[in-house]
């Protein structure tokens, strides 16, 4: 598409010396871009126009000036004939004189010589000296009576019209050609200044509307080659190149996620060959570990304080692994879940009590008594809301408050996936698309007030590996909302920044499966 | 040319057919010959009139018509077909008008009307129309001089006196007026085509105005092109004047027995542009009487 062009210019040294070692070579590369194609063109059409309208303009200007030179002579002939026609008759020169004086009188006029038939001359002003002098000539005509003039007498004359001399008048070219060329000059100045004009313009207007953008798409395809998929090409233009380059930009953010996507999934696909394995080679060590250290506890129910704290530690730590491990195995590969009746409110103070709570952390459970047993894999649920806990717990480091709330819902309906719910919410729901026809179900929701979650990070929240934990993997909210819909459930969240997260599960009152 | 057509016309002439030779075709002609035509044919209707026209047809060819027709009488319109008539017509009656003054007509079997305004009227008129004029000028050559003479013998008792300037060709003409122009009050001009040429006449009319000497003409093409007035005859009644001899000749009376005539009737025509260019105040009753007025 872009020809370039190599002009490679030698600058030769001062001493005007040819060796090569010598001299300068420079390489200037100029681009005859599709821009200067097209103005080169239009310049090309409108030079090719001008020269013809210009020719055509000078011919027909110089042809109309002679025409008006040839007409002034002839009406100055045809009056000098008429005018003419007794003093030739009767020979008076002084008439003659007089008339010729007039005409010469005229601009361009260079002589004027009357002659008899006969070629004699009768009168003649001025001479034809110079070359470019035109020639008119007129015949003197009379009237003859013809027969005894009876019809003269009566009036009525029958006239025969004879000729008795002719009028020779010379008019001088010079002021005609030198019109002509004052036109012509005008006219080429005119022309060359439109077409600077004009190609200036041209190349300007189309420099913008089309080189321009055709530069900025070369880039961008530059820059995407380069693997820079961030790459946006800044143009807000209407029209073809401006679709064009929307297109462009949208087909790299496609791009862009397409790639991340893969990324994500290649490493998810690493992941869990790697967690199978890591997850089930690791186990074991923090197993023994976990023994030691209750060991170690019963060896020394009186050890000093600063053992206990530093054994806890190590407890909470070793605590700490298993659940990750826990999360890669479970991500790697979601158990089928063991449903049974599972009464929730129990399983939520289980849970409240395994977990570590900080003292500046007011804990309020708040479950009716009505609430029916969801039927559900016990395991799967505690990991779940021990997941949720500890997020909630986490997301609250000065302190705050938690709280766990169960509920009947009826005739509700789960919302669509990533919309906004009452004052503010930012919400996003595993849902696909809402249960339309569940009449009743429990909801739980572990509810903190921590700084919440913003609206970018909302959107990544259950996708693997993203976390914004320092200690996290990324793997426990994928986990929960995994084994969430391995029991028949469905998860969302609702965060206000400042305000707080409220993570919500819904499990319909179904009973046992069949 | 001159061909002897029959010895005797009476015995030999066609009853019925009548040649009207015409110099050549202009309005004046053809206004006498329908007079002619009209008062031969009020009397004699059977008469068969048949036209030649001299310029076109040549005189070989009417000769040649008139040899097999046998015409009763030829009437000459114009002094061409006049002098026609008299060279190669041989004892056929013939009756002129349209003519001026053709002595050498005398002696033959013509007869004729003249158009010419009698001297002595034309003066008369002068009189009337410029009661304060006193001199008139006049050029004329030697073919004139009879009439410069009669325009003189016309002036007499009148008041007028005629300036008069014999030239001898048509360039002396302009010189001639313009040494007369100071001189007269009114410039006459003469029935004379050896002085009068159409450029001559174009130069008289303007130099008469610009010298503000009134022109009378000849006719009123005359007064139309810047003369002032012009008198001249009525040329269909001229031409039943010429009309009235030929039946006479038809009843048996011989053309050298019948009398010449002059014009009964005398028309004037007016130009007031002229008399007003002129600052000539034309009597109201005389503008009435005029035949023909260019305003």
């Amino acid at each position: 598409m872009i020809r370039k062009i190599r002009i490679k210019v030698i600058w030769k040294t001062r001493t005007g010396a040819d060796e090569p070692d010598v001299k300068f070579k420079r390489n200037f590369t100029m681009k005859f871009t599709i821009d200067k194609k097209v103005t080169l063109f239009i310049v090309t059409i409108i030079v090719i126009l001008a020269a013809v309208l210009g020719v055509y303009f000078v011919r027909n200007q110089a042809r109309m000036l002679s025409l008006e030179l040839d007409e002034r002579a002839s009406v100055l002939l045809n009056n000098l004939s008429l005018n003419m026609e007794y003093p030739a008759l009767v020979r008076d020169e002084e008439a003659i004189g007089r008339l010729v004086k007039g005409v010469m009188a005229q601009k361009d006029i260079v002589f004027c010589r009357i002659e008899r038939k006969s070629g004699e001359v009768l009168y003649q002003a001025g001479a034809s000296k110079d070359p470019s002098t035109k020639v008119f000539s007129s015949a003197i005509i009379t009237s003859r009576i013809e027969g005894e003039g009876e019809a003269l007498i009566l009036g009525s004359p029958k006239e025969t019209r004879e000729e008795i001399g002719k009028i020779y008048l010379g008019v001088s070219l010079a002021r005609l050609n030198q019109k002509i060329h004052d036109v012509q000059q005008t006219l080429l100045a005119l022309i060359i200044a439109v077409i600077v004009l004009s190609s200036l313009g041209a190349y300007l207007f189309l420099k913008h509307i089309l080189g321009t953008p055709i530069t900025f798409l070369v880039e961008a395809t530059k820059r995407i080659s380069e693997g820079n998929l961030e790459y946006r090409i800044p143009m807000e233009s209407r029209d073809e190149l401006g679709a064009l380059a929307n297109s462009f930009n949208m087909m790299t953010r496609s791009l862009l996620d397409v790639q991340e996507e893969l990324v994500r999934k290649e490493k998810l696909s690493v992941l869990g060959q790697l967690a199978g394995i890591v997850g089930h080679e690791i186990r074991n060590p923090l197993g023994v570990m976990s023994n030691a250290v209750y060991y170690l506890k019963t060896l020394m129910p009186d050890a000093d304080e600063n053992v206990k704290e530093y054994l806890d530690i190590i407890n909470q730590e070793i605590n700490n692994s298993l659940r990750i491990i826990t999360d890669l195995m479970d991500f790697a590969r979601t158990r089928h879940p063991h449903k049974q009746p599972v009464a929730i409110v129990a399983l939520i103070n289980r849970v409240i009590g395994k977990c570590l709570i900080p003292e500046n952390m007011a804990v309020a459970v708040n479950m009716p008594e009505m609430i029916p047993a969801l039927f559900v894999d016990p395991a799967h649920m505690e990991q779940v809301f021990q997941n949720l806990i500890t997020n909630a717990v986490q997301a609250m480091p000065s302190g705050g408050a938690l709280n766990v709330t169960a509920r009947r819902v009826h005739g509700s309906r789960l919302k669509g996936q990533g919309y906004e719910g009452e004052n503010n919410e930012q919400i996003i729901s595993n849902s696909e698309g809402g249960i339309d026809s569940d009449p009743e179900f429990v909801e739980i929701s572990v509810e903190d007030t921590g700084a919440g979650i913003s609206p970018e990070n909302m959107k990544k929240l259950f996708l693997p590996l993203y976390t914004t934990k320092a200690k996290g993997i990324g793997l426990g909210l994928v986990v929960c909302k995994n084994l969430v819909e391995a029991n028949g459930g469905k998860i969302e969240v609702a965060s206000q920044p400042c305000r707080g997260t409220t993570f919500t599960v819904r499990f319909p009152t179904e009973k046992e499966d069949s | 040319m001159c061909l002897a057509l029959s010895p005797a016309w009476s015995q030999a002439a066609g009853p019925d057919v009548v040649f009207a030779v015409f110099s050549t075709d202009i309005a004046p002609y053809r206004q006498a010959f329908e007079g002619f035509k009209g008062t031969v044919q009020e009397r004699k209707g059977s008469l068969r009139i048949v036209e030649c026209d001299l310029e076109k047809e040549g005189a070989d060819g009417i000769v040649q018509r008139i040899m097999k027709e046998q015409p009763h009488i030829v009437l000459a319109l114009g002094p061409e077909a006049t002098k026609f008539a008299k060279e190669s017509i041989g004892s056929t009656p013939v009756v002129c008008s349209m003519i001026f003054r053709p002595q050498f007509l005398a002696g033959t079997n013509i007869t004729w009307v003249s158009m010419e305004v009698p001297a002595r009227e034309k003066m008369e008129r002068i009189r009337r129309i410029f009661p304060d004029a006193r001199k008139i000028g006049m050029i004329y050559s030697s073919g004139s001089a009879i009439l410069y003479r009669e325009t003189v013998e016309g002036c007499r008792d009148l008041g007028l006196q005629v300036v008069g300037k014999e030239i001898n060709s048509r360039e002396e003409l302009p010189r001639a007026f313009n040494d007369m122009a100071p001189q007269v009050d009114l410039f006459l001009m003469a029935p004379d085509t050896k002085i009068y040429f159409p450029e001559s006449i174009k130069y008289l009319l303007t130099e008469g105005l610009r010298k503000k000497v009134p022109v009378i003409g000849l006719a009123p093409a005359y007064t139309r092109a810047g003369a002032l007035f012009s008198f001249y005859a009525d040329y269909l009644d001229l031409g039943r004047q010429a009309g009235e001899m030929a039946l006479r000749i038809i009843d048996g009376e011989k053309p050298q027995d019948i009398e010449l005539s002059q014009p009964r009737k005398i028309k004037t025509s007016v130009n007031l542009a002229v008399a007003e260019r002129l600052g000539i105040k034309i009597d109201p009753k005389v503008i009435d009487e005029a035949s023909d007025v260019t305003k």
